[in-house]
């Protein structure tokens, strides 16, 4: 084995296990990647070392057969999808590794590995990718240049000794270690200049145009754990407690004006799931109030917000990228009091009226959006106030504790006596009982009983989902209605970036509490300095180091991932007052307001639609090309033959050496001639070496002499 | 160029920043291997170094010096070719800037005559072989490719063995010939029927019998064609489809086959006013091969009035295209034997310069 070419092979193995590794990690697909290692060291064993041949061409091809079927299956089952594609592209990347007969072939290990990392980029757009593309682009670089100079001294070998058609390439893949300095060197080169390109080019490239014209190709995560909550809360169990460092949206919070707001010290509910209705330890949602909106909104990225409310009092605006929202119907976290909300991708959003959850419906993935909301007292009060419900929360035990604590601090519990302006306060005294007298446990208990009464008299401890059912069904007993309220909180601030980190970790539960008629506030009964150990720890050396990893995987997902039309002209708004971009959005917005958007629609996706035909018809025309170059031109010689063959008295031979054998038995004198074209018909119809234009023409020349 | 537009369509599609960064990549990419290939051929300058004296059907290299004038920018993967004469191709990893670098690019001229090499040319792809870039440079540098090399067999090799010789003249040196030379003593390998029984029986020493080399005497080859049966055209594997080019392909492998004998050759072709003198040595062989080579081609290397005088003691090989049936007819005095074809096995392949 030549030295060069061991490094090569080196290389090339080190390209696939990169992209199977990158794929995977996209994927969360271990077994992808455990199955391309151990196949490439089969490879590596039995078809790449010195003694290594490729596998033969049956075994080969009845691989091939089962892959495509174990697609089809899959497509049938899951449907086509990104995984699909990259599972498939997978499998013919470990099959190619036994099957490399000339350069070429290593050409096709190459493009393979390359559509697999295109796989893992159509599937997540997270850090680890980017700077797994980092090192896999230069290394792609220079197996490509070792792979062209190979191909082009096997191909030169080839052509001045026809007739050696196969075999791997010798002497032109002796490669000095100076000229792989050299070539290395150059690959570097070649990413700073090709990244320095992209990264001119990356910004110009119109945004929000002509999505999914070509059908939905995948919404790209920027992180494995999926964002996701149960309407429902089941005291008892685990629920939302989790320690999972895995990070699952990012929060910027601004002023109206664009301030940047939040702080180390300022914490943002984020809700996600509403619950009102408690029985027999599990709170769910009610049928009560308005209830939903009877149509899902369709939401476009050009869409203006959608208004859901009073948008005078506009407190702050939340910029919310959750990094991998799960697909069908989800929660929409976001700040009370919701006024208006925009997406940056095409949504179905629903909107429960009742309590201003939102949700919505979309493909899996990374999901971009802005919520406006207004200060809770901000709202001035519309609805009358209505006669006081009696005493409704089914627990005398948790009344009785109401009640208590309301009496010591001369609240008064009864709610035909209390004036509507004291449930704040009722409220207030609450939260400040539970949160001084029952103590914070990360503990899964097992109740004995009812849940909430067993906390509030036997246990007197419990994680935040007992602290706020113990609240709202307190508050309820006394006739002030609450709700629990799942979702996470942001406190994990980072200054240099201005914007919180909402992890795993960070999913907790609180009250809702309507104050006055129609005006919900927000309480939270967890005692403060545990809430604080666990939302916002002392920061060891490990968590700042995490800290900073999430401070640049921010960067990378504001400035890359989620670069959209608005930051696109943004950033580029002091370079140039005209961009493509904005030529395009005043087209459409012309185009919207003259009624003619469909016209705007149908050209984008007719430039779409032209773009891939001429995509595909480039590499259609070079296949057909290459196979008909070949097939005509041999065919000639085979026709010439045909012809001498019949010329010659007989008709009945089928292939070109027995038409030579018939055309010598006949005429001796041209034997040698007819052997000559049949062996020249071989070599270049099967043998992938064409025969010189001037020979043909000699030979044709010779046949046709024949009589 | 396909995939960088698929990538785009696809960024466009899913409106995925990290596939637009790819695509920029590719971009990039395109242009990166533009400029490097471009920028490096240009530098670039081909020079046809030598070219060889060329056998028709046998590989010849002919040599091309490649110079990178550039100062910065080297060149790698390049494929020299010589354009109109075969597919043949040299191939050069890298020339680094103000490197001289030589090329040997195979050639197999399938005729005999004068060739042209109009052009020389070097192409390249790197370094993604998304596009090829080519320099061409002319050259009008003219050869003349010999004659295809043939091995005499049967009758041809009886009559070339006969006409060299002068029956009855002693030679001073042993050799092959019939008359008795001498005794000498018997050596590992000698031929045992050469051993002189007799004197061994008388001496007991092993001796044997040497015989006199023949002596070497003029022969004449004389080529009766007329200038329409030499067409310039590659002989087939039939001699029959050319027998003009046939006729001067068997005067050479004569020609060659009595040089080496140390028979002074001369070459008559009275149709192209072509004499050449009888000769012997490697030297006149090389002047029988190249006027074989003209022949047809160019004036006349020595025009007499008419076809040459043998002289008393010279033989005249006579060699008559398309006489018996199509064939080449070689005519020793009074004998004519048909000339049955060549051997088609090839003198050992030249090994590629250093």
């Amino acid at each position: 084995m030549i030295r060069g070419r061991h490094a090569f092979e080196r290389l090339l193995y080190a390209l696939v296990l990169g992209a199977a590794g990158l794929y995977a990690a996209s994927d969360v697909a271990p077994l992808v990647f455990v199955l391309v290692c151990v196949f490439s060291a089969i490879a590596w064993m039995t078809a790449t070392g010195p003694s290594g041949r490729p596998l033969p061409r049956l075994l080969v091809n009845s691989a091939l057969a089962l892959a495509v079927l174990a697609a089809g299956a899959r497509v049938l089952l899951v449907g086509a999808d990104v995984a699909s594609f990259s599972r498939f592209v997978a499998a013919l990347l470990v099959l190619k590794l036994f099957d490399r007969r000339t350069p070429r072939d290593d050409l096709q290990v190459l493009l393979l590995s390359a559509f697999l990392v295109i796989g893992a980029v159509l599937t997540t757009n997270a850090l680890f990718l980017g700077i797994g593309m980092l090192v896999f682009t230069p290394a792609l670089l220079l197996a490509s240049m070792e792979q062209q100079l190979r191909s082009a001294a096997w191909s030169t070998e080839h052509r001045s000794a026809p007739g050696r058609v196969h075999g791997r390439p010798s002497a032109g893949a002796v490669m000095s270690p100076a000229l792989r300095r050299t070539l290395r060197r150059l690959a570097w080169g070649a990413t700073v200049g090709s990244l320095v390109l992209a990264a001119i080019v990356f910004p110009l490239i119109p945004r929000g145009l002509g999505r999914e014209t070509l059908g939905s190709w995948g919404n790209p995560t920027v992180g494995a754990a999926v964002v996701g909550f149960a309407e429902e809360v089941q005291l008892g169990r685990g629920g939302l407690i989790s320690d999972s460092p895995a990070a699952v949206l990012d929060l910027v919070v601004t002023s109206p004006a664009g301030e940047p707001m939040g702080g180390e010290f300022e914490v943002f509910y984020l809700r996600g799931a509403v619950l009102d209705q408690y029985e027999d330890g599990r709170w769910t949602r009610s049928d009560r109030g308005p209830g939903v909106s009877s149509e899902p909104l369709r939401m476009f990225p050009s869409s203006p917000p959608h208004s859901l409310g009073s948008r005078r009092n506009t407190r702050h605006v939340q910029e919310i990228t959750m990094r991998n929202a799960p697909g069908g119907r989800s929660p929409v976290f976001h700040a009370w009091k919701p006024v208006s909300i925009s997406f940056g991708d095409r949504q179905l959003l629903y909107v429960h009226t009742k309590d201003l959850l939102l949700e919505r419906q979309g493909s899996p993935g990374k999901l971009s959006y802005t919520v406006e909301s207004s200060a809770f007292d901000a709202e001035p009060v519309r609805e009358p106030d209505r006669s006081r419900e009696a005493v409704d929360f089914p627990s005398e035990i948790v009344f009785d504790r109401a009640r208590s604590v309301l009496e010591v601090a001369g609240v008064e519990p009864a709610p035909a006596l209390r004036p509507r302006a004291a449930d704040d306060r009722a409220a207030r005294v609450i939260e400040q009982h539970l949160q001084s007298s029952y103590s914070y446990t990360l503990d899964v208990l097992a109740a004995d009983g009812d849940p909430i009464e067993w906390f509030l008299t036997e246990a007197e401890a419990g994680h935040c989902e007992y602290f706020a059912s113990a609240m709202a069904a307190m508050c309820q007993s006394v006739g002030i209605d609450a709700r629990v309220v799942t979702g996470y909180v942001a406190t994990e601030w980072y200054p240099s970036s201005q914007h919180y980190v909402v992890r795993e970790s960070n999913a907790h539960a609180w009250v809702e509490v309507e104050v006055l008629p129609g005006q919900w506030k927000t309480f939270d009964p967890t005692p403060p300095d545990d809430f604080g150990a666990i939302h916002q720890p002392e920061l060891t050396v490990i968590d700042r180091l995490t800290r900073m990893a999430s401070a640049i995987e921010y960067a990378w997902i504001r400035n890359v991932v989620s670069f959209d039309r608005s930051k696109q002209e943004e950033a580029m708004q002091g370079v140039t007052g005209a961009l493509p971009s904005r030529w395009l959005s005043q087209m459409r917005s012309a185009a919207r307001a003259g009624g003619s958007e469909l016209v705007f629609r149908a050209a984008e996706q007719a430039f779409i639609a032209f773009a891939a035909t001429v995509a595909a018809g480039l590499i259609v025309r070079s296949m057909i090309r290459r196979a008909r170059g070949t097939r005509r031109s041999s065919k000639t010689l085979l026709d010439a033959l045909r012809r001498v063959s019949r010329r010659t008295g007989d008709s009945t031979a089928r292939t070109a050496w027995e038409m030579a054998a018939q055309i010598g038995s006949v005429r001796p004198e041209a034997a040698g001639l007819a052997v000559r074209v049949a062996r020249s018909y071989y070599a270049e119809r099967f043998g992938g070496t064409p025969v010189p234009e001037s020979d043909r023409r000699e030979l044709l020349r010779g046949l046709r002499a024949v009589r | 160029m396909a995939i960088t537009l698929l990538t785009a369509i696809g960024g466009i599609n899913s409106q995925n920043n990290l596939l637009f960064v790819v695509f920029g990549l590719l971009s990039g990419g395109l242009l990166v291997s533009g400029i490097l290939s471009g920028s490096g051929l240009m530098g670039l300058r081909l020079t046809l170094e030598r070219v060889p004296v060329a056998t028709a059907g046998e590989r010849a290299w002919v040599a091309v010096r490649l110079s990178n004038a550039n100062r910065w920018v080297p060149v790698f993967g390049l494929r020299v070719g010589l354009p109109g004469l075969g597919r043949g191709e040299g191939f050069a990893q890298i020339v680094r800037p103000g490197e001289q670098v030589t090329v040997w690019v195979p050639w197999t001229p399938s005729s005999r005559g004068a060739t042209r090499l109009r052009s020389v040319r070097a192409r390249s792809a790197f370094p993604f072989g998304l596009m090829e870039k080519r320099v061409e440079v002319t050259s009008d540098t003219e050869t003349h490719v010999r004659p295809r090399r043939m091995t005499l067999r049967g009758a041809a090799v009886r009559v070339a063995s006969a006409a060299g010789e002068r029956p009855g003249a002693m030679s001073r040196r042993p050799g092959r010939g019939e008359e008795f030379f001498g005794l000498r003593d018997y050596r590992p390998g000698d031929p045992l029927r050469a051993v002189a029984w007799k004197r061994v029986a008388s001496t007991g020493r092993l001796v044997i019998r040497q015989h006199t080399a023949p002596v070497p005497r003029s022969l004449w080859i004389r080529l009766d064609l007329d200038r329409s049966q030499v067409s310039g055209r590659p002989l087939a594997d039939d001699p029959a489809t050319e027998p003009g080019e046939a006729a001067i392909a068997l005067a050479a492998a004569l020609a060659r086959e009595h040089v080496k004998r140390g028979v002074a050759v001369g070459l008559d072709a009275p149709a192209f006013g072509v004499v050449v003198s009888p000769s012997s040595g490697p030297e006149h062989g090389e002047r029988v091969a190249e006027a074989l080579a003209e022949l047809g081609v160019h004036e006349p290397i020595r025009r007499a009035g008419g076809p040459a005088d043998p002289g008393r003691d010279a033989s005249v090989l006579r060699i008559v295209a398309g006489g018996g049936g199509g064939q080449g007819v070689i005519d020793s005095s009074d004998s004519a034997f048909y000339f049955d074809g060549w051997a088609d096995e090839r003198v050992a392949e030249p090994e590629r310069p250093a």
